[in-house]
């Protein structure tokens, strides 16, 4: 059971995740979701129809771009970065880094 | 709930461009979770379809707003009345400004007007009508302005009603600025979903 959900108000996180899982290789939207599934060890999870409004939206932005393809008989849009997208997850990486940083600063011990 | 009764809910709002590739990516992810054994309830695995239909406002235009957008609303048929209402208003707004201002400032609007109008003509009818309307309801309110700075006498009335037309101005351009490019953009979006091939 996850213990935190992604909600509309962390659409931006959910970008930064999907732009992230992306950066590896092209997916289609399900192993996206998987894969943040998995590589958080499940503490990370979307209600799953909010994916797709996100890849749309990161899309018409141009951060990525999609294709059809055919697997095992199925047609997939799968989804694949930009070169745009991949700049825009270099700078999301350093804001969240900092981000960290500064959370943690004022925390003090370890985070 | 049913898959149908799920996409009906999320995406029947929108035009069938935008539902045949969400429906099409929709379908295939509820395939992909019932092979992976995480079973197939729509509102489990894809969440509440409300939620879905009010997200995809960032992207895409909505049925209504689309059909208002590409003329096939009916209701544009009475726009051309509205929009010449507006655009008469717009010409005749310097007209009780001295001589020689009056005609001249009427005669400029005409002919900025009907140059606006034959930049517009391939544009879509919605665009066409919004801008239109917009750059005349703009132009009379500067006339407004003109008018009054070319009469002018220093009373509390006029100086009242010059700050209410510069504000009405100033406002229609902010939020002409802020609104306009947002929903140009989303229009765009969904026309290449309508222009697009199924899934």
């Amino acid at each position: 059971m996850p213990i935190y959900t992604l909600t509309m108000k962390s659409q931006e996180q959910l970008r930064m995740l999907i732009l992230a899982v992306l950066e590896r290789q092209p997916e289609h939207g399900y192993a996206i979701a998987q894969a943040i599934k998995a590589r958080s060890e499940g503490l990370l999870t979307a209600k799953e129809g909010t994916l797709y409004p996100v890849l749309h939206a990161l899309e018409n932005e141009g951060q990525i771009q999609s294709q059809e393809t055919e697997v095992a008989g199925r047609v997939r849009r799968e989804y694949r970065l930009t070169e745009k997208g991949q700049k825009e997850v270099a700078r999301l990486r350093g804001d969240w880094k900092r981000q960290i940083s500064a959370v943690g600063a004022v925390l003090g011990g370890e985070v | 709930m049913t898959l149908e009764t799920w996409l009906h809910e999320a995406l029947g709002n929108y035009p069938t461009g935008v539902q045949r590739r969400l429906g099409g990516e929709y379908r295939t992810h509820l395939v992909d979770s019932v092979a992976a054994g995480r079973g197939g309830d729509p509102v489990q695995v894809l969440g509440d379809p409300q939620r879905v239909a009010q997200a995809l406002k960032r992207s895409y235009l909505t049925r209504t707003e689309w059909d208002w957008w590409s003329g096939a609303d009916k209701s544009l048929g009475f726009m051309p009345f509205l929009e010449g209402s507006i655009v008469l208003m717009a010409v005749f707004a310097p007209s009780h400004a001295p001589l020689p201002y009056a005609p001249l400032l009427m005669a400029v609007t005409l002919i900025m007007l009907l140059a606006v109008r034959r930049v517009l003509r391939d544009r879509p009818p919605g665009l066409r009508f919004l801008l239109s309307v917009s750059i005349s309801v703009l132009l009379g309110g500067l006339n407004q302005l003109l008018a009054l700075g070319l009469t002018w006498t220093p009373t509390v009335f006029n100086l009242s009603l010059g700050m209410l037309g510069l504000a009405v101005v100033l406002g229609m351009c902010f939020m002409f600025t802020l609104i306009y490019p947002r929903y140009r953009a989303r229009a765009y979006q969904t026309q290449r979903l309508q222009q697009a091939g199924p899934l």
